[in-house]
Order: structure tokens, then sequence, then C-alpha cells
């Protein structure tokens, strides 16, 4: 019963505690809050003109600026634990204070300073638990579970509102505000309550850090301004509340004005009033109960914030078009009570909720600073403004007059709506940065900047070795010609291997300017480590000054014979050329292996696409250094006809490493002879492996044209093809988007069949493995749709999804779930959101029993994990399966056992072998 | 060194896999990657008395005792004996160092042999591995730290 109870309210079964005991705190608070707001109005209104309700808000907001000053004060010198009973006893400790200071001829101030102190207990008790409530749940959770816990506000007032009209004849009024402030101190139960089980300890570093860092918060209200300005999300909120509470205000106002004149004594009017609120209440109930949660999970923000303007819009045009055609006061005054029972509601259930929803993806910080921001600064203002525009309008008019009011309200409410697409697409960044905050990278160092390039000068004068060459790679990447004085300024480096790197630089990017320092480098022919890079880099830069380069062709160091050949190889001379030639093709020919693996290192590093020919021959050599060199050097010469040995190589299984490399170096020339191997059958499951990842490695288009048409021929590689997508940068095209969206559909359906099935196999205890792997299988089939999301939705924001499930923290879970929901269509996104969000099996079978309907047991599970054709199965999945297969007796297990041992997989074969050996 | 290699498994697959799901550097990589770790296992006898490998000698793979015990020693000074489902020698996977002790069975023995350059190159494609041992290591650490403070503590 408990469960079904918790399962129409949306509550998972380890929040229920924390829930029901925030649900009574706000009950209690409520009952007090209600009371005191039916007696003091009552009495106000009894007493009162309508023009004095807009000197009311005046007065209210500034009060209200005052005491949400202090609160923000109190709350960043105070912990939680310390705020919460200090405002529970403050605003108790007032009531009764008001009470002692009750007479009978009460005078008007006293009476205009009871109603405004209304809004001021509201606002201290709707920050202090709200505050509290904000950093209990993640934003997942806040979405789901903030309109129950909030609900607790409803049935309190419905019951304090109900109970003012019978109580007030045993207590008199004044003897109710003693009954007000009883039932806030009551709450205090629930604070020791959750107290002790640890639940006001909640970010206690960043309290903690807020008392060590008091200086940074002695000016509190300069720091709540900055929040404000600071961050775009706090101030679009922030005014859209600011919008919202103005048109509360003013429907509130039409309607109070207006009531007095159709009752005819104060006991009418409290009754009225009380039964009026206890009525919007019972709607209330059931709106934020059963719905809030719900209707924020399938609208969206959007879609639940634009909910009360568009029903109070359809009112307001019914009351114009009255007003043309059929003014009739009476029935005007009825929409206008309609219309503030329903903002009033919709503001409770719904608006509250989301606005606190809105701030989850901020910090613990930035998340109490905006709720501050939005109830104690911005709701004061706007109830002084609707104060201002109501007394002005009032003045001028001298009357309360209901169409003015409306048109005013319209007017109110297109501000609102636009408001509502701003804070939506805020929504979105602010998520979207919630989840770059951990996974951001350093942005591009600016060489262009003056003091960078003085910090770098001074490291490659004399950093050390490893800063200057990291500076060297620094200006390789961004050169431009202003950059040269820092090159050459590496050849002063004490350390060889930085003088090295600037030559290479040099070389590289042709920098003229440097070949003094290097013809000084080859003039000293001391520097063996330096010359080589020497030579090749003097050939480069000026090829028609190379006399006497001949004679380093005979050098017997090696590494000064391979440069000169490669430098004058690529110095363009023909003479230079042919002597170059005939040194390496006496080398190719070489009976020492050392000059064989020579000659194929100079092919290599000169990659030119038609030496290939030697390396065909070098590949075949019989010696062990020189075919590994050739592999390599066959990357870097990127010839089709290389690609042949190369594949022969990996299909036995030979060089493998090497080979994968060359093969990637070589890039989209490797594709063909690639796609060749995969399609056909001759391959292992592990060769297939790696060739897939080897085509991500690639990563051209090519590579993932290949790769999107491998999803549908090798569906059991479908985790790594994705993988090797998504290192392609891979979108999906128009003609396969209907596919992709189809296969997201298959999986989901997967792992709803697998969800379904782990709770069925948690019953039989010998499945303990498989109910494990399923679980494993699940996040397999997640990663999987996530990255199918990144190709047909937005790459990024799915990536950083994907991250952010890897960190497995509630919080960036519910973080990556909100992206989701709101970058992918509804019909994947929200059935995405039940299969992985937190949550018990069971609970997960709750909500998608809808959708699924099979009736399941052992045997079809695990006929379905050997056999499905829709979902392919992980190998260890299906190993599992048919491990825990041991204790069972039924007739289908020798044919699920004799088909697994026909498989070509050593992990399935052997398991099945061995379970049928036992059998016999 | 008296071993020999049987070319018969008498392991499954399955089992290995979760043989090294026991192994704490492993306990943090999913099934699904540990049953492609275990296909790079070779299965080792030894004799009791069996020298596996010297002090001083290159590390370059690891071992887990699947049956008979294992002495870690220098010279005659036994650090641990080591029993079924431990393993030693794990950092050589990682790091090429020189072993800080030797090792002998004590009786006869089954081990599973993991060398470090084949584990290497699945831990390139496959980063589950590499973080789960860097979780582990992690943890190592933050345990070693922990008995230091607490060391320190009581020195105090």
């Amino acid at each position: 019963m408990k469960n079904r109870i918790l399962r129409l309210l949306n509550i998972r079964t380890d929040e229920a505690w924390l829930v029901t005991n925030l649900f009574w705190l706000q009950f209690f608070q409520g009952v007090g809050v209600a009371i005191f707001n039916a007696v003091v109005l009552a009495l106000f209104i009894e007493h009162f003109e309508a023009l004095a309700l807009p000197k009311v808000y005046l007065f209210a907001g500034t009060l209200l600026l005052v005491v949400g000053f202090v609160y923000s004060k109190v709350e960043h010198a105070l912990p939680m634990k310390k705020l919460v009973p200090l405002i529970i006893v403050f605003v108790a400790g007032s009531i009764f204070l008001l009470r002692a200071l009750f007479s009978e001829e009460n005078s008007s101030s006293y009476l205009f300073v009871l109603l405004s102190w209304y809004y001021v207990i509201y606002l201290l008790t709707n920050l202090e638990f709200w505050g509290l409530a904000a950093l209990q749940f993640d934003i997942r959770q806040s979405k789901r579970l903030f309109g129950m816990i909030g609900a607790g506000d409803i049935p309190a007032k419905l019951f304090g509102y109900s109970a003012v009209p019978l109580l007030v004849k045993v207590f008199s009024s004044q003897n109710m505000l003693v009954i007000a402030g009883i039932s806030i101190l009551c709450s205090l139960i629930f604070y020791f309550r959750l107290k002790r089980a640890g639940k006001m300890d909640v970010h206690v570093a960043h309290e903690h850090a807020h008392a060590a860092s008091h200086d940074f918060v002695t000016e509190n209200w300069r720091e709540l301004m900055k929040g404000f300005f600071g961050n775009r999300m706090i101030a679009l909120v922030a005014l859209l509340s600011f919008i919202v509470i103005t048109c509360v205000t003013i429907i509130s106002f039409s309607f109070y004005a207006e009531i007095k004149h159709e009752m005819h004594s104060d006991g009418e009017l409290a009754a009225f009033i009380s039964m009026f609120y206890a009525g919007g209440r019972i709607f209330a109930i059931f709106i934020r109960l059963i719905l809030t949660g719900r209707l924020s999970n399938i609208l969206g923000i959007k879609g639940s914030l634009l909910i009360s303007p568009v029903i109070l819009f359809v009112f307001l045009f019914s009351i114009i078009v009255l007003s043309l055609f059929h003014p009739d006061h009476h029935l005007v005054l009825y929409v206008f009570g309609l219309m503030a029972i329903i903002t009033e509601v919709l503001k409770t259930s719904l608006q509250d909720p989301v606005f606190l929803s809105l701030m989850q993806p901020l910090s613990a910080n930035l998340r109490l600073k905006g709720h501050t921001i939005v109830k104690g600064v911005m709701d004061p203002f706007a109830l002084i403004f609707s104060g201002f525009m109501l007394f002005t309008l009032l003045k001028l008019s001298g009357k309360v007059d209901l169409f003015q009011l409306s048109y005013m309200v319209v007017t109110l409410l297109i501000v609102w709506v636009v408001m509502i697409f701003l804070v939506d697409r805020e929504y979105v960044k602010t998520l979207i940065h919630a989840l770059n905050k951990r996974y951001s990278v350093g942005q591009e160092i600016d060489l262009e900047d003056e003091k960078t390039r003085e910090v770098l000068l001074q490291k490659i004068s004399s950093g050390g070795t490893g800063e200057a060459i990291y500076v060297l790679n620094l200006i390789e990447k961004q050169y431009t010609e202003e950059m040269e004085p820092l090159v050459l300024k590496a050849f002063e480096h004490e350390k060889v291997e930085v003088r090295m790197e600037a030559i290479q630089l040099a070389e590289r990017k042709k920098i003229a300017e440097a070949l003094p320092q290097i013809e000084a480098i080859i003039a000293d022919k001391h520097n063996t480590r330096l010359l080589p890079e020497a030579i090749k880099a003097k050939c480069m830069l000026l090829p028609d000054e190379l006399e006497n380069f001949d004679e380093f062709l005979e050098d017997k160091d090696h590494r000064i014979m391979k440069a000169a050949i490669i430098g004058l190889m690529t110095s363009g001379g023909i003479s230079a050329v042919v002597v170059a030639g005939q040194k390496l093709l006496h080398l190719i020919d070489s009976e020492h292996w050392e000059e064989r693996k020579i000659a194929a290192e100079i092919i290599g590093e000169l990659g030119v696409h038609s030496f290939y020919k030697p390396l065909i021959h070098l590949l075949e050599d019989h010696n062990h250094h020189v075919v590994r060199t050739a592999i390599h050097a066959a990357g870097n010469v990127k010839n089709e006809k290389l690609m042949v040995p190369l594949m022969n190589f990996l299909l036995h299984r030979k060089h493998e490493k090497p080979v994968i490399d060359a093969m990637h170096r070589a890039g989209d020339v490797a594709l063909k002879e690639i796609k060749l191997a995969l399609t056909s059958d001759i391959l292992s499951r592990q060769q297939q492996s790696k060739l897939i990842l080897l085509c991500g490695r690639i990563g051209t288009t090519n590579a993932a044209k290949i790769l999107d048409e491998l999803v549908w021929k090798l569906p059991a590689q479908r985790t790594d093809i994705f993988h090797a997508l998504h290192a392609c940068e891979f979108r999906s095209q128009p003609h396969h988007l209907k596919e992709h969206i189809d296969l997201m559909h298959r999986h989901l359906a997967a792992a709803t069949l697998i969800i379904f099935s782990i709770r069925e196999m948690e019953k039989t205890p010998s499945a303990k493995l498989l109910v494990e792997a399923l679980h494993l299988e699940l996040l397999e089939i997640r990663d999987q749709l996530l990255m199918l999301f990144s190709f047909v939705y937005n790459r990024e924001k799915m990536m950083k999804a994907r991250n952010a499930f890897s960190m497995n923290k509630k919080e960036s879970i519910a973080n990556a779930l909100e992206v989701i929901e709101i970058e992918v269509p509804k019909d994947l996104s929200l059935p995405f959101n039940k299969l992985f969000d937190s949550g018990s099996i069971e609970e997960k079978c709750n909500s998608l029993q809808l959708v699924f309907k099979e009736q399941l047991n052992y045997e079809n599970i695990i006929s379905d994990i050997l056999n499905s054709q829709k979902h392919y199965y992980h190998r260890w999945t299906k190993a599992a399966a048919l491990y825990s297969l041991g204790s069972y007796k039924g007739s289908e297990k020798r044919r699920w056992l004799e088909n697994a041992k026909n498989d070509k997989d050593i992990l399935l074969y052997e398991t099945a072998g061995k379970l049928l050996a036992e059998m016999n | 060194m008296s071993t020999t290699t049987h070319h018969e498994q008498r392991l499954l697959l399955i089992e290995k896999v979760l043989l090294l799901k026991s192994i704490s550097i492993f306990h943090e990589t999913p099934e699904t990657v540990l049953a492609e770790v275990a296909e790079l296992l070779e299965e080792e006898d030894f004799e009791a008395n069996t020298n596996i490998f010297e002090a001083g000698d290159e590390a370059q793979c690891m071992y887990i005792i699947f049956k008979g015990q294992v002495r870690i020693h220098k010279g005659e000074h036994t650090f641990v004996v080591m029993k079924e489902g431990e393993c030693f020698g794990e950092y050589a996977l990682l790091d090429t160092e020189t072993r800080s002790a030797s090792a002998t069975t004590v009786s006869e023995c089954l081990l599973l042999k993991m060398d470090q350059e084949p584990f290497y190159e699945l831990m390139e494609s496959r980063i589950e591995v590499a973080k789960g041992i860097i979780k582990t290591l992690c943890r190592r650490l933050k345990a070693q730290n922990e008995k230091v403070v607490q060391h320190s503590a009581e020195k105090k």
C-alpha cells in the first residue's frame, strides 16, 4: 500500500523519509501562516477602503527589502542547521509579540503593520524552507519532488483557512494569532528529526567555506547584487518572478477591493476569504501532488511556465470580450475571483517549484543566493511596484476599474511570456555550463599577447628543457613571421634537445633567418647529434648551395649519411637526387641488415608516394628489424599497394601493433583493405575490433562512411563501431537518419526488456552472475544510446552528458538527464530518463509497466539472451547466461548448450562445453 | 627453473574473469572488459620450492595464484606467504622495474601469468582497464596516506 502511494506521488523509496519530514515541516509552518493571513486580512479589509491596500503593498515591499537584506546576511553567517531554528523561533516570537500588542481599539497603524507583517513571515518561512529543500536534492529530484514537498503548504493552508471560521467562534481573533505562532513552533519537531538524521549537514564544506571567508561576505548586499548582475540565469528568473508577483498582486487586489462591497458583514467577509482560499487549496493540492512533477517532466520547463500566463490570458480575453458586448460587473468580479484562485494555485503548485528547479544546476552557493534574490529582493520590489501602479491608478481614476486592470494585466502577461522564452534559453546554457565545468579544457594560449610573448621568450632563453620544447610546439601551432625571434633564441639554449627542436622547426616552417645558426652547426661538424638535423635543414632552406654535401653521403656515422640522403633528395637538384638515389639503392640491396633498415627509414622519412616498390621488397625481408622499419615507413609512404602486405601481416597475427600504427598514419589509403577484411568472414572478433577502432583513429569522412555501413553489417560489434564513429565526429546523414532513430527505439526497447529481466532473474539465486551481467548490459546500451544521440542531435551536449554519466555522481547524472530531456525528442528522452535515472529496478519497472506487456520467465529470458536477433547481447552476458544454467534442470538446457558449443567465441563454446560434459 | 606449461587449459575463460574480478587492481573493471583481459592470461605450473623470479630480475609480468602458495622473500627473510586468489608482481604490468623481492613456490602451484606487452596493447584500446587500475591505485594511496597520518598522530 505504502509503495502504491509512493508510486502515485512519484516518490522513490529511499526519498520517502526525507520528503515526509520536509512535508510536515512545511505543513505546520503553512497552517500558522494561513491562520495569520486569514485573521489579519479580514481585520484589515473590514477597517479600510480599497485605496489602503496599495499603501500596504508599498510599505510591505519596503519592509521586505530590509528583511531580505538582513536574511541574506544571516544566511551567509550561519549554517543551515542554525538558520532554520532561528527563523522558526523568530517568526513565532514576532507573532506572539503582535498578539501581546493587540487591543480592542486597535489603531489603524497597528492593523497596517499587522497585514504588512504577514508578507514578512511568508517571506521568511519561504526562504528558510526552500533554502533547506534546495540543498537536499539534485535537478531531477527537484523537478519531480518539489511539487510534492511544497504541497505541505497547501493542505496546511486548506486546514488553516477552513479552521478560522470555526475556531474564531471559540477563540477570539487575537487568540487565533497565538494558535498561528504555536503551529509554526511545531515545525521545530521536524527540524530536529531532520537534524538527527544528518540532513542539516549537507554542503557543510560550502558553509564552512563561508565562515572562513568572512571578509568576502561582509558586504552581503553587494554580493547579492553581484549575484543578480553576475549570473544571467538568476537575473532572468528574478525578473520573471517580478512579473509574476506583480500580476498576482494586481489580480488579488482587484478581487479584494471589490469583494468587500459584495459582503454584508465582517464575519461574512472573514468566512468568505477563508472558504475562498480553502476551495482554491483543494484544487491546488490535486495539481501539486499529482501533476506538478509529471507536468514539468512531460512539458519541460518552458511548457510548465507557460501554463499560467496562457490560462490567465484566456480569462482576461473573455473579460475584455464580455466588456465589449455585455458589461456585467458581477460576472467580471467572479471571473477575477476565479483568476485570483488560479493564479495563486498555479503560482504555488507550478511556478514556485519550477523556479527552484531552474536554479538547481547552479552551485549550492549560487542556488541559495538566487533563491534569496528572487524571494528577498525581487518579490518585495514587485510588491512596491504593484502598490505604486495601483495607488497611481486609483488616485487618477478615483475607483477600482476592473476593465482597466484587465488591460494592465494583459500587458504584463506579454512580458511574462517573453521572459519565459528568455529563461528557458538561459536554462539550457546553464545546464551545459554545469556539465562543462568538469570537463573544460584550457583555451589555447594567445601568442599575440605582448605579455605572453615575454614569458615565452624567457622560457626559451632560460627555461628547462621541457618548458622550452613546449613553447616551441606552441609556436609551431600558431606560427607567424613575428615569432621568428623566439625560434632563433632557442638556438642559444644550453640543451641540445631544445636546439634540435629549433632546427626542426626552422626546417618545417622554412625560417631562412635561421640559416647562419644552421650553417655554423654544419661547419663545426663536432656536434654529431645536431649535425644530421642541420644538414636536412640546410638542404631545405638553401638547396642551391650544397657544395661538398656529397662527402656526407660517405660518412661513417649512419645518422649523418641518412640525413644527407634525405636532404639531397628533397633539395630538388637533379644531380643531388641522382647521387643520393644511387646511395639509397645501394643501401636497399645491401648485404647488411643495418643498411637495409636505414634504407627503410629513409624511404619512410621521405614519404614519397611512388617509392613503394623498394618497400614491398623490404617488407619481405628475412630480418625482423628491417620488416618492422619497413612497416613503419609504409605508413608514411601512403601507397595503396603497400596496404595489401600490411593487411596480410594482420591476418597472420604478425607485427600487429606496428601495422595498426602504420595503417593509422596511412589514413584513407588503408581504408580499402580494412573494409575488405571487415566485410569478409576471415577475421576473429578481436581482429574485427582492432580494425574498427583503427577506422575511428583514422577519423576521416571516408572512415566514418565505412563504419556507418558496419553498424548494420556487424551488429555484434556495435559498441566498438559507435566508439569509432564518435572518434570520427560522425553526423548521421539524412538517408540514414530514420534507421538511426529506429535503432535508438530498439535500444530503448531492449533496455526495458533487460530491466524486467533483471527483476525476474533476481528471484533465482543461481542467476546472480547473470543479473550483474545484465546491469552491465544496461550500461552498455546507455552508452550506445548516448553515442547514437550524439550522431543525430547536439554532439557536444550529448558527449558532455556521457562524461557526466561516467562521473557516476548523483548531481552530474541529474544534469545529464536534464540535458537529454531538452535536446532529444520526448519520445526518446522520456523513456531514456525513466530507464537510466537513479532508482531501484522495482521502481523502474513500475514506471515502465505501461509500455511493457510481455510475460517473462526464466526460460524465455535465457532464450532471448542467447538467440535474440533484435538486440545483440554482449558475449559476457551470454556467457553468464550459460554459466547460470549449471543448476537448471529444464528440457531446453541441452539445446541451448549444444548451440553455444558451436559458437566461434571461446568464452561461449568453452563454458557450454564444460556444462555439457557435466550433464553427460 | 623447473616449470611446465600445460597447453590444455584447466580454467574456463569465464572462471578466469571471475578470478580477475576478485583481484583488487581489476575490481573496478567491468567483466565485459575483463573477458578480454582474461584471454591474455597464460597458465603455468610450478613444482614446490621452485623459484619464480629473483629480486633484481627485470619485471615484465604479474602472477595470480590459482592453486598453491607462494613465498615472497628476500634471502631467508619471508615478507609474506600468498595464497589462492591473491596476486603478486602486479606493478610490473604498469612499470618495468626490477623485482624488489624474490618469489618461490611453497607447494605445487598453478599460476596465471599476464605479460606486460599485450596488457599495454589492450589498455590502449580499452580505457576502462586503465580507469579501473587508476581508481584502485588512488584508493591504495589514500589508505596509505591515512596510515601515515595515523602513525604520525600516534607518535605525537
